[in-house]
Order: structure tokens, then sequence, then C-alpha cells
């Protein structure tokens, strides 16, 4: 019971809702594997960059609080995949694009960007599988599936 | 970046930052996912080709979802709306996914299958970037989930383990969130509702953060059916079942199963209507009854355990969450007459999670390992040989009775963790005044 590590010592394990930071940004964008919560910029993000147009970071400086767009585009694209099929291929690109600058740049998007290489291998070995399947009804002349009826499922 | 790949100042990389629970969980720095993922896409299209296209039989339920679906847009005809339902209204949705294709089993079934994949790809993400030792979790759960088989796929269940993953892995920091999708995924198959009754106690301000989000969800779902003219068919999944006798494969069922090989007063039935295949015999009845009680208690029992160790000085909630969730789980599978192979899936969640927090190196491991011998053994028995063991032929009967009595095991282990904890409050008070 006690190995996980939790419990500072003369303090009680604090309720998750009451302790939340309101001020902060963190661990919360990435929780639910979505896009940052509703938008809300931290608030010491405030003061607006020095740079007109919107220039990409400066070195030193805090890493913007911004999503990676590969990271986004990949579980889009894998998604999708769920009624193009082909797209995935693109999901999983971006995927492990996204991967990689995320870990040089230390953006937010990592959660998503499993994600999308998830959906995107896994929908991509389903489809693989399934032609292989198709092939293999055909070899056995089909009849077979007929008899998928009268077998037992368990509800 | 200090050494041990935590922020050294607050500003950065916010997926490290502090959790607003204390005291922050040390998330191990990235690692590589490419072989995760990669071995994510093989188990799933191997789960798929298993129970797709070897064993047919073992996805059946796959083609009875895709029936209703198909009744339900040729005759307007729906599950709970119109008629009962052995599952609850929430089980439409998933369902409806694959309505575009209704009309062609395989087509169902593939929409059926990426469902679950796309819907465990966002939970094995979760695991991975939100705790502490995510990959280990998902690993385990992957390999679980290859060991349990086809039924991990083809399954309702299917659907609401990675639900309910994601709420145990975020639970920690976002109990309502938590309590949201655990609603949710009761709504479709029930069994993720149990762990509401633990969160709900570990929880430390739990009407606001479990009953009223749990209250808002059912609100909404039984609102929409009822809506759409569900009326008193809405509560059809609780008792439909209700006839139904001991399943041939379920634990208390196993004195019976074992007697079969030299009492002829044993024998099983096909329930026609659940196409399951159940037991007769001496006092059967009497064990069903029996177990509906012992259900009702178990779950009680377990709920006045969490209550006690929750207020147990030293004791982390979250595990304590975790511990009760694996408890109540393994309850509602040992103490019911139904031992359908799919069940075994809701013990999954909890241990992964648990891994995934506390790490292989915990004391998580024994049980770990443990779950993932009864979820070979429960593929063993069902699909690969079911027909054997319902002719009580061959090893599969003794290899159904060894993974009965490790759900017991596990059972008195994740009770004991809990007794344990419970009474470390009592020690405690006599030494703190």
């Amino acid at each position: 019971m006690s190995d996980t590590p939790s419990g500072e010592p003369g303090r009680p394990p604090a309720d998750p809702e009451r302790t939340r930071p309101e001020g902060t940004y963190g661990a919360s964008a990435q929780d639910l594997g979505g896009p940052p919560p509703y938008g809300t910029p931290p608030a010491y993000w405030g003061p607006p960059t020095p740079y007109p147009g919107g220039l990409p970071p400066v070195p030193y400086g805090p890493p913007p609080p911004r999503t990676n767009p590969y990271a986004i585009a990949s579980l889009v694209c894998s998604l999708a995949g769920l009624v193009t099929g082909i797209s995935v291929i693109a999901g999983i690109v971006l995927g492990h694009i996204a991967l990689n600058q995320i870990k040089q740049t230390g953006e937010e998007g990592r959660t998503l960007a499993i994600a999308g290489l998830a959906v995107g291998y896994g929908l991509l070995a389903l489809g693989i599988l399934f032609v292989i399947g198709i092939i293999f009804f055909m070899a056995l002349a089909g009849g077979w599936m007929t008899t998928m009826g009268g077998e037992t499922a368990t509800l | 970046l200090t050494e041990d790949g935590r922020v050294s100042a607050p500003l950065t990389w916010a997926r490290h930052a502090a959790s607003p629970i204390a005291p922050p969980e040390r998330l191990a720095r990235p690692r590589r996912v490419g072989p995760l993922v990669v071995a994510f896409g093989a188990v799933h299209a191997w789960l798929a080709f298993l129970g797709r296209v070897l064993r047919p039989e073992s996805t059946f339920d796959v083609e009875l979802y895709r029936r209703w679906v198909e009744a339900g847009l040729q005759t307007g005809t729906w599950p709970v709306l119109d008629q009962a339902w052995v599952y609850p209204v929430g089980a439409l949705v998933p369902t409806l996914v694959g309505a575009p294709v209704a009309a062609s089993p395989a087509g169902f079934a593939l929409a059926w299958f990426a469902l679950v994949t796309v819907l465990d790809a966002a939970a094995l993400a979760v695991l991975v970037t939100s705790t502490p030792r995510g990959h280990e979790g998902a690993w385990w759960w992957l390999a679980a989930t290859a060991a349990l088989g086809p039924v991990a796929l083809g399954r309702l269940d299917g659907v609401v383990v990675p639900l309910t993953v994601v709420a145990l892995a975020l639970a920690r920091r976002r109990p309502a969130f938590a309590a949201t999708l655990l609603t949710l995924g009761a709504w479709v198959k029930v069994a993720p509702g149990a762990v509401l009754l633990p969160l709900a106690l570990v929880a430390r301000r739990p009407w606001r953060t479990v009953a009223l989000p749990a209250a808002v969800v059912t609100a909404v779902v039984a609102g929409a059916a009822l809506a759409a003219g569900a009326g008193a068919r809405l509560l059809s999944f609780l008792t439909a079942q209700g006839s139904r006798g001991l399943q041939i494969e379920s634990v208390a069922a196993t004195p019976y199963s074992l007697a079969r090989w030299w009492n002829p007063g044993v024998w099983t039935e096909l329930n026609i209507e659940l196409n399951t295949y159940e037991v007769r015999g001496v006092d059967t009845a009497a064990v069903r009854a029996a177990l509906d009680v012992a259900l009702v208690l178990g779950v009680a029992a377990v709920a006045w355990l969490v209550w006690r160790a929750t207020r147990s000085p030293g004791s982390d909630r979250f595990d304590v969450l975790l511990t009760s969730a694996l408890a109540v789980e393994l309850v509602l599978v040992v103490a019911n007459k139904v031992g359908s192979p799919q069940f075994v899936a809701w013990l999954l969640a909890p241990v992964a999670v648990a891994l995934a927090h506390a790490g292989w190196t915990s004391a998580w491991r024994l049980p770990a390992f443990v779950v993932l011998v009864v979820a070979a053994l429960t593929q063993w028995l069902f699909p690969l040989a079911y027909l054997d063991f319902l002719a009580a032929r061959g090893p599969v009967v003794v290899v159904a009775a060894v993974r009965n009595l490790l759900l017991v095991v596990l059972l008195v282990g994740a009770v004991r963790t809990l007794v344990r904890a419970a009474v470390a409050r009592r020690a405690a008070a006599t030494v703190t005044p």
C-alpha cells in the first residue's frame, strides 16, 4: 500500500481539486490528452512578445505554451484514417516528427502525438490484417462464415 | 533541466510541472514510444485477426451488436428505447459507430475493432504521459490485453476498460473528471460504476467531486433515453438477467465444472436467449441465489474497508483507491453467476494504472503477474478450448478451475491489503493520542 511515493511527511494527501493551483498551467493541458484547456493562457505569459509578427521564441526565454502542430495533425490524420484509411500513414509520420520536435522544444502535445501514433499504427495493422483476412476467406472459398452464427457468444 | 529530468524553473516544460496534489508526482524522462506504439498496433491487429478470422465465434457478440443496429436502422426498433436489453442504454452509443456499415458483418466488425483501438490508443497516451512510470503500466496493459485474447477487443468491455484506465490514471488530479468517465462507462457496461464507490470514499469532497458529476451524467443519459421513449426499460439491464442461471465457467460453478467428470447429475445447458452455457445440477439454484446476496455484501464490505483505510493516518488515498478498485472489480467477477471471459478485462485497468504509478518493482508486481496469468488462462478457456470445456474434456477443465482459484486468491490478497491499511489506523491511533 505504501509503495506509491506520496504522502509528504506532515502533510496529509491533499484533495486534488482543492490544491490545483489556479494560476499555473501545469499538468492540465496534458491530462486530457487534449489541447490546452479552453485557450486561457496563464497569467504570466502576459507581457506580449516584443517581436512583432510572432517570431519564434528566443533561446533562454520560456518555451511557448503552445501545442505542437504536428502532434495535432498526427491525431487528426490518424483518426481520419477511420474513414479514409490511407491517412494513417500521414498520422504515423507526423506523430514521429511531433515527438522529435517536442523532445527538443518542450512543447505541449506529447499525449496527442502518442495517441496519434497509437491510433495510426493500430489502424494500419488492423487494415493490413483485414486484407490478409479477406484473402484468407477467399482461400477457404467461403462457407466458413456461415458456421459463425451457431457458435457461442458470451454476453 | 535538473539531472533527474524535472524542471528547474517554474515556467518550463509544463507537463512536468508540479501536480496539484501534494507531493508533486515525479514523471519519468520521456522515453522512446516507438516500440510501444508499434507493439500496440501489432497486439490490436493480432487480436482482431484472431477474433475475426481464426476464431470468428469468439467475437460473435460484435455480430449481435450489428444485428441490433441494423434492426434499429431498418425497423426503427431499438434496444432499451423499444424493448428490454441486457445492457444499459449507453451501450447503444459505441455500437452506433458501425451504423454506416451496419449491413456488412465484416465492415461492422472492422469498425468496432477500430473504435476499441482508438479508445485504447487514447488511454495508452494518457497513461504514458501523465503517470510517473507510464511505460511500465502501458507495456503491462498491452501484455495483459494480448494474453486475454480477442474478447478484450470484441466486447463492450473493450470500450469501458480504456475509459476506466483514463479515469483512474487522472483520478489523483481530476477526481471529478474521473467520476464523469466512470459514470459514462457505467451506462455502457455497469462495471466501471463500481469504481465510483471507492472513488467517492477516497475523495475529500465526495459530494462535489464524485456524486455531483455522476448525478449530472446520469441525468443527461437517463433524460435523453426517457425523452426517446425508453420508459421503465431504462433500467431493464438490471432485471433482464434476473432469470439467468449459473454460468458454467463462473467461479462459483467450479465445483460443478469439476464434478462433471464423475457425476452424471451435473450437465450444461445452453441459455438460448443469452447464448451462454449454464450448469444444471444439485442446488445450482441455491448457489445462484446466494451469489446475488454475496455480490451486494462483498461490495459493501469492500466499501467499509475503504472507508476505514482512507482514514488511516499514513495511508495514501490514491493507492487505497487503486487497491479497492481492483478489489471491487474482483468481487464483481468472483461473486457473479455470470462468468464471461471479458470480465477479466475489468481487472486490467486498476493494475495497469497502479504499475504506471508505482512501477513494476512495487508491491503491485505479484498481483500484476497473477492477473497476467489469469488473462492467459482465460484465453485458453475461451475461445481456444471452449468446446472441450463444455464437453468436460481435456486439461482445459483444470485450467478453468485454476483460473477461478487465482481469481479468489487475488480477491483475498486485495482485501488483505485493504484490511492492513484499515488496521494500521488503530495501531497509529494508540501511538498518537
